[in-house]
């Protein structure tokens, strides 16, 4: 058996609102293994973004371990957490915040090849052609600026970004809710096409069951900072144990099959 | 048709200043009494500004072409009162330094039809109460960053009621939500219209959504009405390419899990230079020469049909 791209044991996060105190993360443990999907499923407020923030380090966890392909990375810091990094990279829920709406394409995508070394400044532009090759934009974009792309193509630009680095995982924090529906697919397909070239594993933060259903080979449903239910796609779909997930079934509305999409002509 | 509609829109257009795109072209469009019409459309497809101009809503900017009337309610629609609205973000129907019972008083007494034996403040209680919110006497005592989204987004819903209004549109008023707090808003909003006999336009990109709750559903693309009829048809037999590939797009709990997922190539268009003919014919998997020439004929009746010259083919 191969080693996970990534495992947490334990995570526990508290905050503290004046006299309040918020479990947010409570003793949650998951496994990832090459080129596969985990979807963190769960209400507002269940803990699934501080679980991929807490995974990002974007901050100190009060317990629990990660280990990023077998390295402690909660031990590392400095130059070694940086250069560790450039194997964890995420995505976010809507690109127009997340991108630079001033900065070029180019840039964008250049950057992390800059900072972590990735190719040298020779080998670039080429680089970057290729990456947006590879997430189905022209080569030509890389001169526009960010805001003159349409949503759908933003978010093709930050995948373009977080797979710069050849990252071991990529973690989805609602990766397509911000998406026209029409435009959702190419996405999804997009992301399913990269990890099966290159065994990425993605941590899929959702709470659309359906986007879900599609793409994960596991599920773990998440309240109050608790991991409530966890197990294969289907098995899980198929008979739901825990209430949240059974709420998050029954939320998820019904259109009655679709006719054939053949027309005579 | 017995009763006069509601909302009446012949051949309405509508742009957003003198030198800026139309936003929305040529619909026809009536709204009955006790209906239930889902607006279904992408971002930039026209359906906020069609649901604001149903309202009588469209800001002082805006120039509109066509005739807009509510013969249903004698006269333009004040605000508020004949015709409540509900939006995606509740803050901004919301203020946020007066305290939530005071604020649907407010509203109350503004449209208050004559004397009643009870206070504003009495029965925004009741309006909180018929929005479901749970201890209303003392949740009126709150403020709204205190509340929930889903909470705030049913304090929004008992604001657009408390000017007893004929009409609720609700603008995409539950996408923010998490599935299961949207869920049973739109349970909410379909008993409240059936109590209060309320007229519903429920502004959605969700076609799945829509099905859920209307009994007639709008299509609009890039600022056409693509696609119009009862519920049961649509669902059955969609007479639009693109009416069609939303379903198709809809990842439902009964589509088999795996394989690729349907798609539709590229994006909506840019509004300030729109492709030539039918809008939809750069995407569609259907289009031919003649797609790009000229505006598509409607085919069928302005109630029931599409705007597509496949539509007849489309059709059963």
């Amino acid at each position: 058996m191969t080693a996970p791209a990534i495992e947490a044991r334990g995570l526990r996060k508290t905050f503290r609102s004046g006299s309040r105190t918020v479990a947010a993360l409570d003793d949650v443990s998951l496994t990832l293994a090459p080129g596969e999907t985990l979807a963190v499923v769960g209400a507002s407020g269940s803990g699934k973004t501080t679980l991929a923030r807490a995974l990002m380090r974007l901050f100190d966890l009060d317990g629990g371990s990660v280990s990023l392909r077998g390295r402690d990375l909660l031990a590392l810091s400095g130059a070694a957490l940086r250069a560790e990094r450039r194997h964890l990279q995420m995505v976010f829920q809507d690109p127009a915040a997340a991108l630079n709406p001033r900065a070029t394409i180019g840039r964008v995508i250049e950057d992390p090849l800059r900072v972590h070394s990735i190719v040298p400044a020779s080998r670039r532009r080429d680089a970057v052609s290729g990456l947006l090759a590879r997430v189905g934009l022209p080569a030509d974009l890389a001169d526009r600026p960010v805001h003159a792309l349409s949503g759908g193509q933003r978010q093709r630009v930050a995948i373009a970004r977080a797979m710069a680095t050849q990252p071991a995982v990529l973690v989805l924090d609602e990766p397509v809710s911000a998406l026209d529906v029409s435009v959702r697919g190419q996405i999804l397909n997009l992301l399913m096409d990269l990890q099966r070239e290159d065994g990425i594993a993605y941590l899929f933060i959702s709470h659309d069951m359906g986007v879900v259903r599609a793409v994960a080979d596991r599920v773990a449903v998440m309240a109050a900072g608790r991991i409530v239910e966890a197990g294969h796609t289907a098995t899980v779909f198929a008979s739901p144990q825990a209430a949240e997930t059974r709420a998050l079934l029954d939320a998820v509305p019904h259109l009655p099959p679709r006719p054939a999409d053949e027309v005579s002509r | 048709m017995s009763a006069a509609p509601l909302v009446s829109l012949r051949d309405v257009s509508v742009r957003y200043g003198p030198a800026t795109p139309r936003v929305l072209g040529h619909v026809t469009l009536d709204l009955m009494a006790g209906d239930r019409l889902a607006v279904i459309g992408e971002s930039g497809s026209g359906k906020s500004t069609l649901a604001l101009a149903l309202a009588g809503l469209l800001p002082k900017g805006a120039a509109a072409e066509g005739r807009i009337a509510w013969p249903g309610l004698g006269e333009k629609p004040l605000p508020g009162r004949d015709i409540g609205i509900v939006y995606q973000d509740p803050s901004g129907s919301l203020d946020p330094v007066m305290r939530i019972g005071d604020q649907v008083a407010e509203v109350v007494a503004a449209h208050a039809a004559g004397p009643t034996d009870r206070s504003p403040r009495e029965q925004a209680v009741e309006l909180l109460a018929r929005v479901e919110l749970p201890d209303p006497a003392n949740l009126a005592r709150s403020y709204p960053h205190q509340l929930s989204g889903g909470q705030r987004q049913r304090v929004a819903l008992a604001l657009a009621l408390a000017g007893r209004p004929r009409v609720l549109v609700a603008d995409e008023a539950t996408s923010a939500l998490d599935p299961v707090v949207q869920s049973r808003l739109v349970g909410l909003i379909g008993r409240l219209c059936d109590e209060e006999g309320l007229a519903l336009v429920f502004v959605t990109h969700d076609i799945a959504l829509a099905a859920s709750l209307a009994s007639r559903l709008a299509v609009v693309y890039a600022g056409r009405l693509v696609e119009i009829g009862p519920r049961g048809r649509v669902l059955a037999h969609p007479r639009h390419p693109y009416t069609r590939a939303l379903m198709a797009a809809h990842l439902g709990l009964d589509r088999p899990p795996g394989g690729r997922l349907a798609t539709v190539e590229g994006s909506p268009p840019d509004l300030a230079s729109p492709p030539p003919g039918c809008r939809f014919a750069p995407r569609c998997s259907l289009a031919v020469a003649g797609c790009t020439s000229g505006d598509p004929p409607w085919y069928g009746e302005p109630d029931d049909g599409a705007a597509c010259v496949f539509a007849e083919r489309l059709a059963p």
